[in-house]
């Protein structure tokens, strides 16, 4: 821009233009101190110059002067309103707020006044990529890479506009452009190796599945994870029934790893006999014969046989568990507790596997003190095994006095196993008995105070049994405490939703409502962190070519807030904040007065009174947590404004393209909308008229 | 012997000091204070854990007795040693046992010994079993029982 084209009020003589220059070099280089010092000379001579204005508001807001920096920014947009780097400050202020929104408008304020200006381009197109904006992204990725077309990460930015545009073709092409820009071709390149692969996901995306095995095979010597060149390589061919070649493709890839589910069902659908189960029975009697450590080979049979066939596979398979002495055998069969024939068969087969321990080993009718081991044919420990296992079975099936029976039998037996008191507590907790089963779990806790699994249980444990003290004390064995020398501030930290959710909703249960609330709050700006923190992601996984991985993310992103404990702490909000609007503090206390003599009104107000007391006393413990002035959730809880506040856990949830229809949140926030309008508008016109 | 059995022991911790006070409070008759627990864990591997199957199942804990007369003998002392009823007959207290014997020879202590109740008679034939020789009775020894229960002294001399 030549000098004439400068605005009067923006022109600075050739020293403060000179110093400007320094400022924004120091700001690059982070050094704020400095660069306040000599904005403020120029200040002193034009304290009205907007750039330099918005430059110290920008950095100010850097040193921990937010307001007043925001206001400096403001006033010296004001006084320069066509200036790009007006905009640009002010554009970086929203985006270091999270404002994407109002970010990306201040970016294309600035590109008026400098259309070319790379670095407000690429600013632009990483908030374009939060803001799911695709086809910005595509013109401003178009300009980036025409100014710069020897870059790769600009073709890249292009291709992910035009695929996520579903423009398949284009997105193509241009990564094939790429390609032919380069002399020859880098190898045992990862970063080309993840180009090629991202090509090939393209490819495959657009439908073409021929097209797809045909260039995976054209790539496949370039690309360095084979892995996952056999794995696209088994599923196109499957696609495209060749499947002979499925078949080999897929043999290779379970003798790399004999776990992975996903390479039996495709083995299964290669040789077409996923609907026979009696071929399936064949194909995996061989295939646990060929891969003897196999879990899978032997538990997907399981799923698909029935009647005797089911009978002799679970007996060995859950046998060789209890022998073994594997804890999670329980948790191994618990799919398969859907089906009520198969319920029975493991009943069937895990009582008769019983009966052959009762002589040995058991400790009860078994051998004495002085018993030899010789006579004992069976280890103690498979009896043991056994039993734990017969009770969580009755649990599940909802047999609790069963499962009690066998549980005491087990503790009786080894009082010294962590597993068998977490069962106990388990048991008990479904029974709806949760200060018995917060006492079984604080005793397997006792038994292993290093066992984070066990001591995350206890605190919950105790949590649903609503002690909240003792619970904030025992998870405190495992955080980085604070001044009060408790953990709550580091698990706000550490975002352990488990416990955000189970502390908000037991305030909710003893009527400590604005805790709750602020709970359930903790965990939405958790939730919204991390859809912050992909930000960082648009830039760095285009320029290091990691696509298919960035795609995983946003796509990831995308189902975020249906997630299960966004939803439960959402819809616990909801549901209080409904309850708030439906009765008002007010309304409570006259409707629990309506129609009582003035004897019991009294002893009525004397126990509310009492209640109201016993909500508002807050232990220690209670009171820390967040830095902020209103620790209590008081004001969430006193809130004029329930409804909307019920709609910001909501809108984020219905703006997911995976939440589940059958929840009515909406509808119910919506409804009492729609009446408070229409009560406002009857109001005015009462006013009125 | 049953197939798959494997026995270890490990040291008494601060983490697992529970399973100790778990074992004692379910073997045997008499309850020991919280200090004494605290205490256990200073008197290094004279405190022992047994694990059957990777399951803790039997405990051993002792103490080393300095006499106030230099004449007199150092020795140590089995205050506690307990196997769950299901596991025993596995060799489990005998090598709690052992370990203790041999760090007495580490320590050039001369003898291990302990009390047992007269009418345990299971405890009696044990201990003799594995090389200890019944010594004096030592009369109301268990105060807390009623009547007073009468002890023998189980000793082994430490070569």
């Amino acid at each position: 821009m030549s000098a004439a084209a400068v605005p009067k009020a923006r022109y600075l003589p050739p020293k403060e233009a000179g110093s400007f220059r320094q400022v924004l070099q120091l700001y690059e280089t982070r050094q704020y101190k400095k660069a306040l010092k000599v904005a403020d000379t120029i200040l002193t001579k034009f304290p009205d110059h907007g750039e330099t204005l918005a430059m110290k508001g920008l950095i100010l807001c850097f040193s921990e002067k937010k307001e007043e920096g925001h206001e400096l920014i403001k006033k010296g947009l004001r006084n320069d309103l066509t200036s790009f780097i007006c905009w640009h400050v002010y554009g970086l202020f929203y985006r270091s707020e999270r404002n994407f929104e109002e970010a990306s408008k201040c970016y294309v304020h600035a590109l008026k006044y400098a259309p070319d200006n790379t670095n407000i381009l690429r600013d632009l197109s990483l908030l374009q990529c939060q803001m799911r904006n695709w086809e910005g992204l595509i013109t401003s990725r178009k300009t980036i890479l025409s100014q710069k077309p020897n870059v790769r990460q600009h073709w890249t930015g292009l291709a992910l506009g035009y695929h996520m545009m579903k423009n398949y073709e284009l997105a193509e092409n241009i990564l094939s452009k790429y390609e032919e820009t380069l002399k020859e071709p880098p190898k045992e390149d990862y970063e080309h190796s993840e180009l090629l692969l991202y090509k090939n996901m393209i490819i495959y995306e657009s439908g073409n599945v021929a097209r797809a095995l045909e260039h995976l095979e054209s790539i496949a010597d370039q690309v360095t994870d084979k892995l996952s060149v056999m794995e696209s390589r088994a599923k196109y061919l499957l696609e495209l029934e060749r499947l002979p070649e499925a078949t080999v493709a897929y043999r290779k890839l379970l003798n790399r790893n004999p776990d992975n589910k996903e390479y039996f069902f495709g083995i299964e659908r290669a040789l077409g006999v996923q609907d026979d189960v009696e071929k399936r029975k064949t194909l995996y009697r061989a295939l646990a014969k060929q891969y003897k450590h196999s879990d899978a080979a032997k538990s997907i049979p399981l799923s698909f046989l029935s009647g005797e066939d089911f009978r002799q596979a679970v007996k060995s398979y859950i046998v060789d568990f209890l022998t073994k002495g594997v804890p999670s055998a329980f948790v191994n069969l618990k799919p398969l507790y859907d089906d009520e024939a198969k319920v029975k068969g493991i009943e069937d087969v895990v009582l008769e596997f019983l009966k052959t321990l009762s002589h040995a080993g058991n400790g009860v009718n078994g051998v004495g003190q002085n018993g030899s081991a010789k006579e004992k044919d069976n280890s103690p420990t498979t009896y043991l095994w056994t039993i734990y296992y017969l009770a969580q079975h009755y649990s599940k099936i909802g047999q609790p006095d069963l499962a009690c029976e066998y549980i005491t039998k087990a503790i009786e037996h080894t009082p010294t196993l962590v597993e068998v008191h977490m069962a106990k507590a388990k048991i008990l907790k479904r029974k709806g008995d949760h200060v018995a089963a917060s006492e079984a779990m604080t005793r397997a806790r006792e038994l292993d105070l290093q066992d984070r699994f066990v001591n995350t249980k206890a605190a919950k444990y105790l949590m649903r049994a609503g002690k909240s003290d003792e619970a904030v004390s025992v998870v405190s064995l495992f955080t980085k405490n604070d001044a009060h020398g408790k953990g709550v501030g580091d698990l706000h930290e550490m975002q352990a939703l488990w416990f955000l959710t189970e502390q908000g909703e037991m305030f909710n249960r003893l009527g400590k409502i604005g805790l709750a609330l602020k709970r359930f709050d903790a965990v939405k700006k958790i939730y919204d962190d991390w859809w912050g923190d992909q930000f960082d992601f648009h830039q760095y996984c285009v320029r290091r070519g990691t696509m298919r991985a960035y795609l995983g993310l946003l796509r990831w992103e995308e189902t975020l807030y249906t997630e299960n404990f966004y939803t439960r702490a959402a819809f616990d909000a909801i549901q209080t904040y409904i309850s708030l609007y439906d009765t008002p503090k007010s309304a409570r206390v006259a409707a629990e007065l309506e129609g009582l003599t003035e004897e019991e009104r009294k002893k009525a107000m004397r126990k509310a009174k009492r209640e109201r007391a016993k909500q508002n006393k807050h232990s220690e413990s209670e009171k820390i947590g967040g830095t902020d002035d209103d620790p209590l959730g008081k004001n969430m809880e006193n809130t004029s404004t329930p409804l909307e506040d019920a709609e910001q856990f909501w809108k984020p949830v219905a703006a997911c393209a995976t939440w589940d229809q059958s929840w009515t949140w909406g509808e119910e926030i919506a409804k009492r909308k729609e009446q408070e309008a229409a009560r406002v508008k009857l109001d005015t016109a009462d006013k009125t008229t | 012997m049953a197939p798959n059995i494997k026995i270890a022991l490990d040291d008494l911790t601060v983490n697992n000091l529970g399973v100790l006070r778990r074992i004692n409070s379910v073997v045997l008759p008499t309850s020991y204070s919280d200090s004494w627990y605290k205490d256990s864990l200073s008197v290094g591997e004279l405190a022992k854990l047994a694990y059957f199957n990777d399951i803790p199942v039997g405990a051993i804990r002792c103490s080393l007795e300095t006499p106030p007369s230099h004449k007199d003998q150092t020795r140590i002392y089995i205050m506690t040693l307990a196997v769950l009823s299901p596991y025993r007959g596995y060799g489990i207290g005998r090598k709690l046992v052992d370990h203790i014997l041999e760090q007495a020879k580490k320590m050039f202590v001369k003898e291990v010994y302990c009390h047992v109740w007269v009418e345990n008679d299971d405890a009696l034939t044990w201990y003799q079993h594995i090389g200890f020789e019944k010594g004096e009775l030592v009369t109301g020894y268990y105060k807390k029982m009623t009547p007073a229960g009468d002890a023998y002294i189980l000793r082994k001399a430490i070569e």
